[in-house]
């Protein structure tokens, strides 16, 4: 028996034929017991071969984070940048991102971040630069960069708590 | 012509203030029917000492994942 996953659809498992004892059986228990569809297909040959089919639903999000991890490390291997890796994550006030670590330091990610958000503004979802190195930037050059690439990828800061600025500036005038 | 004050700026850079959204339509507004928008130097300044102040500073507004950590690179530094 061959069992191949496919990201896409589920499990494809593969009987060769004369083999339709326990194997077979347990696959029918497995798909009554989990509620799966499925489907049998028969090819006629010299030995009768069976292709049984199973779409095991998996969440939305794992095959999104497959597909934009790829896509994102090849699209930042062919521009150069020194990627290690790609992860995607959630954020509650910014929802899925990616967040790329960078074997370098900090300036040298900060420019290639600007590029990269160029690079991938196509996926549909904002990109963070990590990386490894020293901090080789000024606080002050460090916010120039963050509030480029935020207006090149449309992301607003936001706090975890909510602001009144109004409250804030009056409180700074002493009001 | 526009003049904008401290407040608008900062509601309009920060999604969680609570007028942000209210502001963020009526500058985008304004800006795309291609009228000027003004403010002073001491506006600019007044704003980016907030911020500084209340992230930095105070340390009273903490902010999203992953941004906060951009922020927290410097907490060591500061620190020696």
């Amino acid at each position: 028996m061959i069992l191949v996953y496919v990201p896409s659809s589920g499990f494809a498992i593969a009987e060769g034929a004369g083999y339709a004892g326990p194997a077979r059986r347990s696959l029918e228990e497995l798909r009554l017991r989990i509620g799966i569809s499925g489907s049998v297909d028969h090819t006629l040959s010299l030995g009768e071969t069976k292709l049984l089919t199973l779409r095991i639903p998996s969440p939305a999000e794992e095959v999104v984070e497959f597909s934009l991890r790829e896509l994102m490390l090849s699209s930042l291997k062919e521009l150069g940048a020194p990627v290690l890796d790609v992860e995607i994550r959630y954020s509650e006030g910014i929802g899925l991102y990616a967040l790329a670590i960078l074997d370098c330091d900090a300036r040298q990610a900060l420019d290639y971040w600007l590029e990269i958000v160029d690079r991938v503004r196509g996926y549909g979802i904002p990109v963070f630069a990590r990386w490894t190195g020293r901090v080789d930037v000024e606080p002050e050059e460090m916010g120039v960069y963050i509030g480029r690439v935020l207006a090149k990828m449309s992301v607003f800061l936001a706090t975890r708590e909510p602001i009144d600025v109004v409250k804030v500036l009056r409180e700074e005038w002493g009001f | 012509m526009y003049y904008i004050d401290t407040s608008i700026l900062i509601s309009y850079v920060f999604a969680s203030e609570s007028a942000h959204r209210a502001f963020r339509e009526a500058l985008e507004s304004i800006a795309a029917e291609k009228h000027k928008l003004y403010a002073s130097s001491f506006t600019l300044a007044e704003m980016c000492n907030t911020i500084c102040r209340k992230i930095v500073r105070e340390r009273k507004w903490r902010l999203i994942e992953p941004l906060q950590e951009y922020v927290d690179v410097y907490r060591g530094v500061e620190e020696v």
